[in-house]
């Protein structure tokens, strides 16, 4: 006789707080302070805004290629708030909000676009990598810190970033397979902004969440609101928890949408519906943020726009200074960073 | 002060772009980041934001032209003055001045060497070379800055080095002299090493043709020779004849007329590959192969299985010079079926001709020597010896096919009466 049983059933949890119209989920409770909100709704304007300059610089001759943030502020922002000093940032190549977020110089971003290899020497104390391009590379990386913490018994966790695109990478499963078998204090943020350059999210996978691919390996797997900015903060302060505790990895797929093209190279009009845009453009994460904000009283007008005004100059400083450096190193040994003297 | 906006690189490597739109107009007053065109590139299509503020004095490009990298779009008078310092919004301005600016930078200021005032203001900075170059002189002991590059935009190569190394010892003057390239650029710097030529015209005609038979067909070429002395003599006892008739006679039109017949036999070789079927041409319309000065053209003589030899020789000759003087109608080009190709002229023996698309075969003539052969009665003679070459698609036809017909062919050309007796259509 033919015996079957059902040995498992597994779920995919979801989470969101901050709905599209700026309205909290009245059962959620959030605990933060009105000047770590305001850093928050900073950091997220100050993202946009680099964003906008870096591709000014491009089309103006003074950068080279550059990968925009444009609709994924609210992850690179939101996480990077739950993290702690100690831990460490490994990010892939559109993650310029979460560096920002964590004390980077703009000067060193904009550098780095600029082709000087002076934008990776990113200060130690900050617990950051510079940013790696091929994809899905970084998530070994990640693992490989999280393991080496875990036997030198460090207190911290590693928060690594990758898109929706690497979730079919080798380097993926292998990174989860090994973070899962040793446990290792790993925060695996896959950003799902539903485009592999144009590759449509349906034409990659078959999976219907990136979430559920962590269950193969017995971890945990929760699809979040990557735009709204709650969502992703407390998703990431529990996993987060869990891995300093000796819970092992989480998954934590972040759905989103990348409303800007893939690099200044790309012109996604050529292989996606503006109706989709358009229906994304209303689930913007600055906007709804920034709504909740005014809602609550935590944010004025007024000051919204010292906000962005001094956003704005800042930035163009920064982008000046950088051009000035790279002009002086214009000649510099590319490998002089590489190796240590 | 006047300056220019130089259309950049946007994407990865593009070399042009097409100007869609102007979003201004001579005149108007810029701001900085203001968006002043719809430029699209092969990647993409795109708005230019503005690099500096100012009046616009010239636009150097009208819509739906190709704006080329590097040059300028457009041309603005700006407020400032060349001298100003009072010019922080302005980003080239602080570039221009990066000596000043260096000497203010912390992080600049580490690399400058001590001795600033005896070396020229570049010089601090490391010479174009790579690592592996750096390495070579590290180790053969030669000063980067000693030399002079010789490689692309002054770029220092391994053979500068070795050069440089195998001098027992550097006069003063030469030294100066390598110091001073800045001023007096060399030869080499300022030429080219290459000439990039656009693939435009009956180039890319011939590009495109050319590369759509190699990718799509399967083909092979068969040589044989033919022995051509008969032929050579009716050639030359009619060459009279003809030239009354206003008509130079050469071989062509005899290799020409038994082509046409012995197809008639091999109808895979009149043939076209297309959508899964064979198609087999019941008409005879053959290309042959004209040297132009703006490249290789294939005019059609139509009908040749129709044709008398004089005939066939009389519009060899019109089509071939209308061909030289480009004044050939493009109908002319088109609808062949086979096609011939004579290197004999110019000289070379056996080659491997590549088919006219799309059809299944093209004969290749190289140039009739006299040569020592062994006849029927085992003895050594001299014969005139005509190589042909034929290339078919071995997806439409067989090795045998092309063997038989050459034969065929072979067996016209070495007796001509059989032309005679098999003229007409089968």
């Amino acid at each position: 006789m033919m015996t079957e049983k059902v040995l498992q059933k597994l779920q995919v949890k979801s989470l969101s707080i901050l709905n599209e119209h700026g309205e909290v989920d009245s059962s959620s409770t959030i605990q933060l302070s009105e000047e770590i909100l305001k850093k928050m709704y900073a950091k997220m304007l100050l993202t946009r805004e680099f964003d906008q300059r870096c591709i000014n610089l491009q089309r103006q001759g003074r950068m080279g290629t550059y990968a925009a943030a444009y609709g994924q502020e609210a992850i690179h922002v939101g996480s990077t708030t739950a993290m702690q000093t100690q831990d460490w940032l490994v990010p892939s190549f559109r993650e310029q909000g979460a560096l920002l977020s964590r004390g980077v110089n703009p000067e060193l971003l904009f550098l780095f676009f600029m082709g000087c290899e002076k934008g990776n020497e990113i200060p130690k104390e900050l617990h950051t990598l510079p940013y790696c391009v091929p994809c899905a590379t970084q998530i070994t990386h990640g693992v490989g810190i999280a393991m080496a913490a875990q036997y030198k018994k460090e207190n911290l966790a590693v928060v690594t970033f990758f898109g929706d695109g690497a979730s079919s990478e080798g380097d993926f499963h292998e990174g989860l397979n090994f973070a899962s078998v040793y446990q290792a204090p790993c925060v695996f943020i896959c950003q799902n902004n539903q485009w592999a350059i144009s590759t449509p999210l349906k034409q990659q996978m078959h999976s219907p969440t990136i979430a559920q691919k962590a269950l193969a390996y017995g971890i945990e797997g929760e699809r979040i609101d990557g735009n709204d900015v709650l969502a992703v903060f407390i998703a990431t302060k529990r996993a987060l928890k869990k891995a300093y505790e000796g819970g092992g990895p989480t998954l934590l797929e972040m759905l989103s949408y990348r409303l800007g093209p893939h690099t200044t190279s790309d012109d996604p009009s050529r292989y996606r519906e503006e109706k989709e845009l358009h229906l994304w453009k209303q689930k913007d994460p600055i906007l709804r943020f920034e709504k909740y904000l005014l809602n609550k009283g935590v944010l004025s007008e007024e000051e919204k726009k010292v906000f962005q005004e001094k956003i704005s100059e800042d930035l163009k400083k920064h982008a000046l200074e950088a051009e000035k450096i790279c002009q002086a190193l214009k000649n510099q040994d590319i490998c002089e960073f590489t190796f240590k003297k | 002060m006047e300056k220019e906006f130089i259309f950049p690189d946007l994407g990865e490597g593009i070399t042009e772009g097409e100007l869609i739109k102007w979003l201004v107009s001579t005149g108007d007053y810029v701001n900085e980041d203001q968006e002043i065109a719809e430029i699209e590139t092969d990647k993409a299509l795109v708005s230019i934001p503005s690099a500096f503020s100012g009046k616009i004095k010239k636009l150097c490009y009208e819509e739906n032209q190709t704006v080329k990298v590097g040059t300028a779009l457009l041309i603005y008078e700006t407020d400032e003055t060349s001298q100003t310092e009072d010019t922080k919004s302005d980003s080239l301005k602080e570039t221009e001045n990066t000596q000043s600016n260096r000497e203010k930078d912390p992080i600049i200021n580490k690399k400058k060497p001590q001795t600033e005032q005896s070396i020229q203001n570049t010089t601090h900075l490391l010479p174009l070379a790579t690592p592996a170059t750096r390495k070579l002189a590290r180790e053969l002991g030669v000063d980067l800055h000693s030399i002079k590059g010789s490689g692309k935009d002054g770029r220092i190569i391994d053979d500068d080095i070795q050069k440089a190394a195998n001098k027992t010892e550097i006069s003063s003057e030469e030294l100066t002299e390598g110091l001073g390239s800045k001023t007096k650029p060399s030869p080499s710097e300022k030429a080219s090493p290459y000439e990039a030529i656009p693939l435009k015209g009956i180039r890319r005609k011939i590009a495109e043709s050319m590369q759509a038979s190699h990718q799509e067909m399967v083909m092979v070429t068969h040589m044989d020779e033919a022995r051509v002395d008969k032929l050579l003599e009716i050639r030359k006892e009619k060459a009279e004849l003809a030239k009354s008739r206003g008509i130079k006679l050469t071989l062509l039109p005899f290799i020409l007329k038994a082509c046409s017949i012995a197809l008639q036999d091999h109808p895979y070789l009149n043939a076209s590959l297309q959508e899964e079927s064979i198609f087999l041409k019941k008409y005879y319309h053959f290309g042959f192969a004209v040297d132009t000065d703006a490249g290789l053209m294939v005019p059609v003589i139509r009908d040749v299985n129709k044709k008398s030899i004089f005939k066939l020789a009389k519009e060899l000759t019109e089509l071939s010079a209308r061909a030289r003087e480009r004044k050939i109608d493009l109908e002319e080009l088109q609808n062949h079926t086979f096609s011939i190709t004579n290197i004999g002229s110019l000289g070379g023996i056996f080659f491997t001709p590549i088919i006219h698309h799309p059809d299944s075969a093209i004969l290749g003539i190289g140039r009739t020597q006299q040569k020592p052969i062994v006849d029927q009665n085992k003895k050594i003679v001299p014969a005139y010896m005509l190589p042909l070459a034929l290339t078919f698609d071995h997806r439409i036809a067989d090795g045998a096919t092309a063997a038989r017909f050459v034969n065929q062919v072979i067996s016209y050309l070495e007796d001509p009466d059989l032309l005679l007796l098999e003229e007409g259509e089968n």
